[in-house]
């Protein structure tokens, strides 16, 4: 079972001037084996951090991070993150970023650009094996990196904004190829966004947090069948609840 | 195309033109030798030049000279700088020491090295200097000058790509399973590579410099420095032209010859943010 269960995880940081930042404060979530959980929240509220803790490139200063039942310490062979772009190896094909993580393995080449040709026939890029990451459009190069993370079969995925820098078609496409790739791999997904439409669009529950501190401001079961229907009446109130409660969290007064 | 390489010829048309009636009026082929006296004896990179040999004898000396100090420092420099940029306390050992030598000109070096090495070979070092081979003519003072030459831009610039290894691509290979020795292969390598090459092109051409420099000292028998200064003391000038023009020619080769090596090697760069 990958279940991740996340227990009053607090994290701070001290900025150039010395000025202490809570990013994270008792921060508990549990995200069930092969859910799809969608972090929404105002710029700045922790997002980031509370997926690189889970992905173990950070320590949290209190609270406990599990991965099925054992505690994250540091980074976990079945846990692997999708940053918000740029992060293809320049010098690697797509082929060769694709079976990087298999090659870490140990895979034998044969078997390994095997799987990676699979992976990427999944993602709509056959064809562009032989080609490097700066010939390729932004939209490609963030479906490469999605087939790379596929690739390694993690168990949970962490997306950080992965869509986050494309058109709203290219992004439309993606999202729903990542529901038919996650249907048959069946991976727990942590989606951290700050489009309410893809949250919903995508989301098993999503967790809304607000900033300064960082925590849990409202979690929100979505029960709505796919495909989802973006001009749905369902789809659409529940946009508008979410982004109610987000101009909540924004209008409230600083403390 | 074709109009760029015209426009391009325009300024050596005109040095050549200036350098021609400069000759004309000089009239003397002591200071200032003829175009066409220069040019006869490059045409003949084969024949013996005041006893000495040929172009190609003292150019080939020259380029071996570089070839095996500037290995050396490659040797020495590549790996080192891999160490240092990779670890931090190494640096702060090794970098007050570098930033002391760094700015001490290599040309500083070479009466030192002359009068340490005196005008011991590789030839002598091996035992074997009563059999005329090349090795009889690879001063170890030499060696080390362009050893000490090219030493620093590959080191440095090694160290360079090592540390501007970008953060995400660490961080990305470790969340796909690379453990620190497969990280060091198949991310810090690469991405240092066209720092390194860089530094590469950089130290031979100051390897260059330096070994015509070394070749004009005194205890010097051979190479492309020393024809240069025999003509000049023969004031044999067509002869000294000729041989600067091979030092400009020869220096453009081995800019060139690494260029294709290096392009191929870092081609992802160019493109690169």
């Amino acid at each position: 079972m990958t279940r991740i269960e996340l227990n009053q995880v607090s994290r701070t940081y001290e900025n150039q001037r010395g000025e202490r930042i809570e990013a994270l404060r008792d921060v508990s979530l549990e995200i069930d084996d092969g859910e799809l959980v969608c972090l929404l929240g105002p710029t700045g509220c922790g997002k980031t951090t509370l997926l690189r803790l889970i992905a173990g490139l950070e320590s949290p200063d209190a609270g406990t991070i599990a991965i099925a039942n054992e505690q994250v310490t540091g980074i976990r062979s079945d846990v692997t993150l999708l940053f918000q772009q740029y992060s293809l190896f320049p010098w690697r094909t797509v082929l060769e970023n694709v079976a990087f993580g298999l090659e870490m393995k140990g895979m034998a080449r044969v078997d390994r650009e095997k799987a990676a040709r699979q992976v990427l026939a999944q993602v709509g890029l056959s064809g562009f094996e032989k080609t490097y990451p700066h010939e390729l459009s932004g939209g490609m190069q963030q479906r490469t990196a999605l087939a790379r993370a596929l690739a390694y079969q993690p168990r949970l995925l962490l997306m950080d904004e992965p869509f986050g820098a494309l058109d709203d078609r290219t992004r439309h496409r993606l999202q729903a190829e990542l529901l038919a790739l996650r249907q048959r791999s069946g991976q727990s997904i942590l989606f951290v966004t700050h489009a309410i439409d893809e949250a919903v669009f995508l989301a098993d529950r999503i967790v809304i947090l607000r900033d300064r501190p960082g925590a849990i401001e409202a979690v929100l079961t979505v029960e709505m069948p796919r495909p989802r229907d973006r001009q749905s009446a369902e789809f659409v109130a529940l946009h508008l609840k979410v982004r109610a409660i987000l101009e909540g969290i924004i209008e409230q007064p600083e403390i | 195309m074709k109009s760029k390489l015209a426009w391009g010829a325009v300024l050596p048309l005109l040095v050549l033109l200036f350098w021609e009636l400069s000759a004309v009026h000089a009239d003397n082929a002591a200071l200032v030798p003829r175009v066409g006296s220069v040019a006869a004896r490059l045409v003949h990179p084969t024949a013996d030049l005041m006893g000495t040999g040929s172009f190609l004898r003292h150019v080939a000396f020259s380029v071996v000279r570089v070839v095996i100090g500037f290995t050396l420092a490659t040797l020495l420099g590549v790996p080192l700088g891999l160490w240092v940029g990779r670890v931090e306390r190494i640096r702060h050992i090794v970098n007050p020491f570098v930033e002391m030598l760094r700015p001490l000109c290599p040309i500083a070096w070479i009466p030192f090295a002359m009068a340490v090495f005196k005008t011991t070979t590789v030839a002598d070092l091996f035992g074997f200097h009563y059999t005329a081979t090349i090795f009889g003519h690879l001063q170890l003072g030499m060696l080390f000058v362009i050893f000490y030459g090219g030493f620093f831009p590959v080191f440095l610039n090694t160290v360079h790509g090592v540390q501007s290894v970008k953060h995400i691509h660490i961080e990305q290979a470790l969340l796909l399973g690379a453990d620190r020795r497969k990280l060091f292969r198949n991310v810090i390598l690469p991405s240092a590579m066209p720092a390194v090459l860089t530094g590469l092109r950089v130290g031979l051409g100051i390897a260059w410099m330096v070994i015509i420099a070394a070749e004009m000292m005194p205890g010097s028998d051979a190479g492309i420095g020393y024809l240069i200064m025999y003509s000049y003391e023969l004031a044999e000038m067509d002869v000294l032209v000729a041989s600067m023009v091979w030092i400009g020619v020869v220096g453009m080769a081995l800019s060139a010859g690494l260029k294709v090596f290096s392009d191929r090697l870092s081609f992802w760069q160019a493109r690169e943010r």
